[in-house]
């Protein structure tokens, strides 16, 4: 028993001694949220991601369910590895598709996308 | 009754001696938690510790068997990121009726995941691990380990679903496991047999990871669980020895099945299970099994946690 206690208590060791986590960084959450609806046109997006991000190679397209552009800034870093990204003009009524590509501080790349839909 | 112990004691040893390594897998976007019953698809650092395995058998009159507890341990490098090494054990066992306890002996494997494809979220991966003998307790111990070694060919393979175009089925995903296993002593010097086992389980996933993430959002303390169902099969396939009419038949399949819960921190994974035996052969009650398996790539990155070969990733390199 004392061998695996001192395991443990190496272990314990480990992550006390690294504060900061490295892994691939997902989508924790979004604003408006992953496959909800809104009531009225958000003025900006916002992607917070479960780690550290390096704002140079990470990005934000959005587009229509149709495959069809929509015009917004670029993704600005803001603080708790969030991604802000203004929208030209207001969005009409319909399904948007996010998709979002990042690079995590270990240089790990994670892409993905969402749906969020505005109510009519 | 002391016939009766001893073959409750093999079945239980089978359980155990087939229980998994532990680790967790990235393949694309999607996450391979560390199961329980069978080992994730994929090559890690990651550190085990404790896994702990509660199971009561039964005795073929059906009397209550052996009650055992154990736990274990087990430490996994990579030293390239496709290549993986590993040491752990079932560790230590206290056992109930009769009262007997023990280390096990220690087990090693090499695993190679040959095939991987971020995009469709698909892994296999092929391992050989040795059981080695006489590494336990002693056999004048109450609860002896094998006195012999036992080599085993593993094959896995992992798939997520998250290319599907139907929203629902995106957050599945579905990994298996099969292993072979050989004693290196086929009879022990009581003329007991040690026979061959064929070893298959499998687990389906259904990860509140990924709905969150990519299907719909979903409140935090939701977002980082991982409900599955998974069960585990030991099948003896050669040395089986003679038939005991008074016995748990020497070619009967052991397993045990049931519901897990996982949690992903970012530094460790919590997985817990009631597995419910099969068969009277396999236990007479429902189980648990449980895991802290912490993430040595995330706690250590650039030290203990990364391959000791590999080339520099590059900012702009899928995984």
């Amino acid at each position: 028993m004392k061998r695996i206690f001192s395991l443990i208590a190496v272990g314990v060791a480990l992550m006390l001694l690294d504060g900061q986590a490295f892994a691939h960084a997902f989508l924790d959450h979004a604003v408006p949220g992953v496959g909800t609806t809104v009531a009225g046109s958000p003025v900006e997006l916002e992607l917070t991601f479960t780690e550290d991000i390096v704002p140079a190679f990470s990005g934000v397209h959005v587009a229509t369910e149709g495959g069809a552009a929509i015009a917004a800034g670029k993704a600005v870093p803001g603080p708790a590895n969030t991604l802000h990204v203004r929208l030209a003009h207001a969005l009409k009524p319909g399904t948007y598709v996010v998709t979002w590509h990042v690079v995590s501080v270990d240089t790990h790349h994670t892409q993905g996308s969402y749906k969020f839909t505005i109510a009519p | 009754m002391i016939r009766y112990f001893h073959r409750a004691l093999a079945a239980t040893a089978l359980l155990l001696a087939t229980s998994p390594l532990y680790a967790h897998t990235i393949v694309g976007n999607r996450v391979f938690p560390a199961t329980l019953t069978i080992d994730d698809p994929g090559v890690n650092d990651e550190l085990a510790l404790p896994t702990f395995s509660y199971l009561q058998s039964a005795n073929p009159d059906g009397s209550l068997g052996p009650v055992s507890y154990s736990l274990g341990w087990e430490y996994a490098k990579t030293i390239t990121p496709d290549f993986g090494l590993s040491i752990g054990s079932d560790g230590y066992t206290w056992q109930r009726n009769p009262k007997a306890e023990g280390w096990s002996n220690i087990e090693t494997e090499a695993k190679f995941a040959f095939f991987q494809d971020p995009a469709h979220e698909f892994i296999m991966s092929a391992a050989v691990s040795a059981e080695i003998g006489n590494t336990g307790s002693s056999q004048s111990a109450s609860l002896p380990s094998d006195p012999f070694s036992t080599i085993t060919p593993k094959f896995f393979i992992g798939r997520g679903f998250g290319d599907v175009s139907a929203d629902w089925v995106r957050p599945f995903a579905v990994t298996g496991e099969v292993d072979y296993s050989i004693p290196t002593v086929t009879i022990n010097s009581d003329g007991s047999y040690n026979p061959t086992v064929l070893t298959y389980g499998a687990s389906l996933q259904y990860s509140l990871l990924y709905e969150n993430s990519f299907v719909h959002q979903l409140p935090d303390v939701f977002n980082r669980l991982i409900p599955a169902f998974e069960g585990i099969f030991s099948t003896p396939v050669a040395n089986l020895g003679p038939a005991d009419p008074d016995d748990f038949s020497t070619r009967d399949t052991t397993g045990v099945v049931g519901p897990s819960l996982y949690y992903i921190g970012q530094y460790f994974e919590i997985g817990v299970m009631a597995q419910i035996p099969i068969n009277r052969a396999s236990g007479s009650h429902v189980g648990a099994l449980a895991v802290l398996d912490i993430f040595l790539d995330d706690v250590a990155p650039t030290s203990l946690g990364k391959p000791l070969f590999s080339a520099p990733l590059s900012p702009l390199a899928h995984y």
